[in-house]
């Protein structure tokens, strides 16, 4: 999540709040919802507290001067470094020292963060999850769905495992669908809180086809998927889960993370895919995010894909010949055989990606999904190569 | 550069609006803007059809609604009779019956005018209970309108009392100073070249 310092006076609770200018306030204001009017000079100062005491309680001052900032008697932030952007929606309060950007449109990818519990425990895990109730964030999220000025092409729920909001996923999905009708929609679960069919029908009846739902699946059999996310009985009740989604008509996209175990495997799962799971709109190969659990794992996860590309390669035919859709992730270009680079999307976040030193020359570097900013070529098995010609064939 | 492409396409789409209105001419056909079309020039804040409000003023001048131009080409009078938008505000004659022109009473300013009206609703009780529910869509969206326009007005440096969406006598008075500051008809009505000059946008 993008973090912008800022210091904040007045706000007591974490507030969310649409960023917009004093310009175009009138065409945005509403009742219910929050204003950082930004003042760009004193005047404007002025006019924001004149439109305050007229009845726009909901406007909190949005400035860079610290002066106006200290004498403002009421709810202000003032950005210290980095500036929000007109439109971004953000959460506020003044025990934080930063604003959470929590939806900003110029971005390329958007996520909303729905909860950060979970009920498996990846052995790579990118962010493990932590047991305490934040079941406020479904309010929140509720929220940034009436904040958003504008509405993304595709936007996406991650956790934790949003499954275990139960009933208030629903509210959130729906707000969304209702407040933006032109957006796809990407569910980042497991899958396995949707095994009972009656759950299943709660959540997913008259959905509509607006949703992908991104499932990660692991092995081809029990053993394998439930060991890498270290919870038994994980593999039947995503298996069930995949099967109650096509039931209700949702579309999937399967996610396979290449750490050791799933690559020493890979062409069974993707058998096992191609034989029984026909109706997967997608698969996706991701390389492994060098965080979280996966730092505390590292025998098993930090692999350079480079020694792994037969595997990768038998994997992908497999799920060709089965008429299954594929794409990599996460995966720079030069860790690939060049066969596989049609397969390779750029699919880093933005404010998560990044290059080594040596990609500056490269002449893929446009097209390449870069690495994670946390990757560290010294401590990392996987290396950076720089394209410097490329060999038609 | 999504933001990039987007304001450029509200340019494209502002060039070829203005194309149109050149081959307009050329037909010799009615053009809305003939007067001030120049090569570039952009779309305005709102378009002649986009503000079904331009008509609206003080009661003190049924008469004249046929006779002013701007705007009021696509507007056409609701049958409904209107109920009375806010809890805080009262009507200004307590003989008050719903009139036959939607819109003209409440919003406008008190006093001057009672006598001129006759009942023409006589199914209707004579005091509307506010109940927000019950609102007709258009009401709420003049009501969005007005607040807009006090917004404008405040932010343009006047004075229209409480942003509450209600046109009373100080917003009205606001309205027709920026007016006569911006050599515009200073009759205190929200016609589509008040909104433009104020920056407000008809709420769609």
């Amino acid at each position: 999540m993008r973090k912008v310092r800022v210091q904040t006076q007045g706000i007591e609770y974490r507030t969310v709040a649409r960023v917009v200018s004093l310009e175009s306030l009138s065409a945005q204001w509403q009742p219910e919802l929050r204003f950082l009017v930004r003042a760009v000079d004193a005047r404007a100062v002025t006019k924001i507290a004149q439109l305050r005491s007229a009845g726009l309680t909901n406007l909190i001052l949005l400035t860079t001067n610290r002066d106006a900032a200290v004498q403002w008697q009421a709810e202000t932030v003032l950005e210290t470094a980095d500036m929000l952007i007109d439109g971004d929606v953000v959460a506020v309060a003044d025990h934080m020292n930063h604003a959470h950007v929590l939806f900003r449109y110029t971005d390329q990818h958007h996520t909303v963060f729905l909860t950060n519990r979970c009920n498996s425990y990846c052995l790579m895990c990118s962010q493990p999850p932590t047991k305490h109730d934040d079941s406020w964030l479904a309010d929140e999220a509720v929220q940034v769905a009436n904040h958003m000025a504008s509405s993304p092409h595709t936007l996406g729920f991650s956790g934790g495992e949003p499954l275990l909001l139960g009933k208030h996923l629903r509210r959130v999905l729906d707000t969304f669908a209702h407040r933006h009708p032109s957006t796809r929609f990407d569910v980042l679960s497991n899958g396995r809180l949707l095994a009972d069919s009656g759950d299943a029908k709660h959540l997913l009846h008259g959905l509509g086809e607006r949703i992908t739902w991104m499932v990660p699946l692991y092995g081809h059999a029990d053993f394998l998927h439930d060991f890498v996310v270290q919870s038994p009985g994980a593999f039947e009740e995503t298996l069930s889960g995949l099967l109650n989604l096509h039931r209700f008509g949702q579309p999937i996209q399967l996610r396979i993370v290449l750490i050791r175990p799933v690559l020493e495997n890979l062409a069974r799962l993707c058998e096992f895919i191609g034989r029984n799971l026909p109706f997967i709109r997608e698969v996706a190969l991701m390389a492994c995010e060098p965080i979280g659990f996966a730092l505390a794992n590292p025998e098993l996860t930090d692999i350079d894909l480079r020694e792994w590309s037969a595997e990768l390669i038998g994997g992908l035919t497999t799920l060709k010949r089965a008429k299954v859709p594929a794409i990599l992730m996460n995966a720079p270009l030069c860790a690939l055989p060049q066969t596989l680079w049609p397969y390779a999307h750029k699919s880093i976040s933005d404010w998560k990606r990044t290059f080594a030193e040596d990609c500056a020359t490269c002449i893929v570097k446009t097209e390449c999904a870069g690495l994670f900013s946390w990757h560290r070529q010294s401590r990392h098995a996987m290396k950076i190569q720089k394209i410097e010609g490329i060999i038609n064939v | 550069m999504s933001k990039f492409i987007t304001s450029l396409s509200v340019f494209v789409a502002g060039t070829s609006l203005a194309n149109t209105d050149v081959q307009a001419l050329e037909q010799g056909l009615d053009n809305p803007f003939s007067s001030r079309l120049d090569p570039v020039s952009l779309r305005p804040l709102n378009m002649p059809g986009d503000n079904l409000y331009a008509a609206h003023r003080s009661h003190s001048s049924h008469s004249s609604h046929s006779s002013h131009s701007s705007g009021s080409g696509s507007y056409s009078a609701p049958s409904r009779s209107y109920t009375v938008p806010s809890e805080s505000y009262s009507p200004p004659s307590p003989a008050y019956s719903a009139p036959k022109t939607p819109y003209s009473t409440n919003f406008g300013s008190s006093g001057s005018t009672t006598g001129s009206r006759s009942s023409v609703d006589p199914g209707r009780p004579s005091t509307v209970s506010p109940a927000g529910s019950d609102f007709d869509p258009k009401e709420k969206k003049l009501m969005e309108l007005i607040r807009r326009v006090q917004m404008g007005l405040i932010i343009k440096g006047y004075e229209p009392g409480t942003i509450d969406g209600v046109m009373g006598e100080q917003t009205r008075l606001a309205l027709k100073l920026f007016q006569s500051h911006n050599r515009l008809p200073a009759d205190g009505m929200m016609s589509t070249q008040t909104l433009n000059a104020l920056g407000v946008i008809v709420p769609k």
